[in-house]
């Protein structure tokens, strides 16, 4: 009995000493791991599909989730700089803290695992034009070669021309994807992207079929708040117009959102009960009053993309 | 009157072999070779719940890859090291004097021997394809083409384990457990890799490296054949002309390497 109860100490003791070791060891590995986290997968995409024997998609899925936590760190990083709400700070298309390389290795080793991986070639087309639009491009032709099937990478691929202002390619893009499928809207948005690609309303068309399209919720995510800002960015200009014409008859700002309610409200603006118009994340606008004049602005704590 | 001493009757050959089978099956299940299902329960359990937060709406893809993975895996050990075991075992305890000293022959030893491993498997694998499927529905929380994709990948791979424990048989039959284990790992990942081997021949000029490539290439296992896991998991099934290809290369394996197991272990001198 106390030979078992002496062996069970030392379990207990010997335990507790090995976590209270890792803990001191611990403490001096944090800078070592996070420079290991930036770095871009040791094999070639090649060597590990040959490598993953039958477990291709499992080492995918890995290296995806890889890619996620790589792509989360940064986004906690820029909300911590920025002093942002999480919330705020995910704005996928604007990551500019992502080193390319290592973002461009893990999409390829993903595609490479697993050529069927769509919500990789979708999250790529939003994420990676920021820092390498010519990855962004050579990912989406490689998984439209791989995937001959899936019209909807012609739109992924569209996205990222139009987004860099390359409308005839954006339009040439549509019309490959547009011979894929019956549905006219891609061949209608090819006409639209020639005619007037800069066009708000193509912009606005763009971001609805993103979001009506994607299969990964935080590209879906993003979408409605790329939408949110477009209708955010006409509210505020319809704002603009009401005081500017409330200046125009009173000679000064107005002093409150109740002197504006019935303009207001005539634009089509939905308003709070307290009088301020609520902008797209349901938040009240904000009146900015200064010597220079007057002007409306999102609220701090609204979710509505800044641009 | 003279005596007269009745022997019974002997039993048929198929029922030599049934009862040499049954009883594998139930060794094995006395070793505990079925306590694996727990450990896969719980990856599978763990997985699903932290998933969701994780992977970006890629849950129900993971869960297939790493459920499909894992009964591969699993079900891998098992065919190796069991598969190594079976004749081993009955060596090393010398009781395979006693079962020779009844009228069973060496073939039909290894095949009962074969067939019990290939149940006990069969039971894993069905198990484990369940605990997919109900993980998946989990997941999905309805129906999805997924379903549809997961039973037939789960017979592929079970033709693959019927392949590997027929080759751990193989080397069993002939060779010492450790070379037996690391032959039959070999044939694992090289049988993964041989479709390379067939294309690496084609960059060769000289005839005999490609013959010899070639050779090799036809004279391993194409595992690959079986390995339908990753299109699975974006609901692409396998077709019927797949799995009837599939099913005739693993019979036509399977029936080669015990041919060659029995061949070797008739020779095999057991002092």
């Amino acid at each position: 009995m106390t030979r078992t109860l002496g062996l069970a100490l030392l379990l207990v003791l010997g335990f507790g000493a090995s976590v209270a070791m890792a803990r001191v060891l611990d403490a001096g590995r944090p800078a070592a791991q996070a420079r290991l986290a930036d770095e871009a997968p040791y094999l070639t995409p090649e060597t590990a599909r040959r490598l993953a024997l039958g477990f291709g998609g499992l080492a995918a899925d890995w290296y995806w989730l890889s890619a996620l936590q790589y792509i989360g760190r940064k986004i906690q990083d820029e909300a911590r700089t920025k002093h942002l709400d999480l919330e705020q700070a995910i704005e996928l298309d604007r990551i500019k803290a992502v080193d390319p390389r290592v973002l461009v290795r893990l999409f390829d080793m993903i595609t490479t695992l697993d050529p069927r991986f769509m919500a990789v070639y979708e999250f790529g087309a939003v994420v990676l034009p920021a820092v390498d639009v010519k990855a962004a491009v050579a990912l989406l032709e490689r998984g439209i070669q791989a995937n001959p099937d899936q019209w909807y990478l012609h739109q992924q691929l569209a996205y990222i021309y139009w987004q860099r202002g390359d409308y005839l390619a954006a339009a040439d893009a549509f019309r490959r994807g547009a011979r894929m499928t019956s549905a006219r809207w891609m061949e209608h948005m090819a006409e639209r992207m020639e005619q007037k690609g800069d066009d708000p309303h193509v912009a606005q068309a763009m971001y609805t079929r993103m979001y009506e399209q994607a299969q990964d919720e935080q590209v879906k995510h993003w979408a409605l708040n790329r939408l949110m800002e477009l209708r955010s960015l006409r509210e505020r200009e319809t704002i603009r117009k009401v005081l500017s014409g409330f200046v125009g008859a009173k000679g000064r700002c107005p002093l409150a959102w109740t002197d504006l309610t019935s303009a207001l409200r005539e634009a089509g603006l939905t308003l709070h009960p307290q009088g301020p118009p609520l902008d797209p994340s349901g938040t009240p606008y904000v009146l900015v009053i200064s010597p220079l004049g007057c002007d409306v602005t999102l609220h701090r704590v609204s979710t509505v993309p800044r641009g | 009157m003279p005596l007269s001493t009745e022997t019974a009757p002997t039993p048929s050959r198929r029922r030599r072999v049934m009862a040499i089978a049954r009883n594998t099956f139930r060794e094995a299940v006395r070793d505990r070779v079925l306590y694996n299902l727990v450990l896969f329960v719980l990856l599978l359990s763990v997985s699903a719940i932290f998933l969701g937060a994780a992977s970006a709406s890629q849950d129900a893809k993971i869960i297939v890859d790493l459920g499909l993975s894992a009964i591969l895996m699993f079900g891998a050990f098992i065919a190796i090291f069991v598969g190594v075991g079976l004749v081993w075992k009955e060596i090393e305890r010398r009781t395979v004097f006693a079962i020779f000293a009844k009228p069973v022959g060496r073939g039909e030893f290894l095949v009962g021997k074969y067939l019990g491993l290939c149940v006990t498997l069969a039971v894993n694998v069905a198990v484990m394809g369940a605990g997919v499927t109900l993980v998946l529905l989990y997941v999905v929380r309805g129906t999805t083409p997924l379903l549809v994709a997961l039973w037939p990948t789960v017979t592929l791979i079970y033709l693959e384990l019927t392949v590997l424990t027929a080759v751990a048989l193989l080397f069993s039959a002939f060779s010492s457990p450790i070379f037996a284990v690391f032959g039959t790992l070999a044939v694992f990942l090289i049988g993964h890799f041989s479709t390379d081997l067939k294309g690496l021949a084609e960059l060769f000029d000289a005839a005999a490296v490609r013959a010899g490539l070639i050779t090799l290439y036809y004279a391993l296992p194409n595992l690959s054949t079986f390995s339908q896991i990753t299109p699975a998991a974006h609901g692409i099934a396998p077709t019927p002309i797949d799995l009837v290809a599939a099913l005739g290369y693993a019979a036509a394996w399977n029936i080669t390497l015990l041919a060659a197991a029995t061949m070797l272990f008739a020779r095999r001198d057991f002092k």
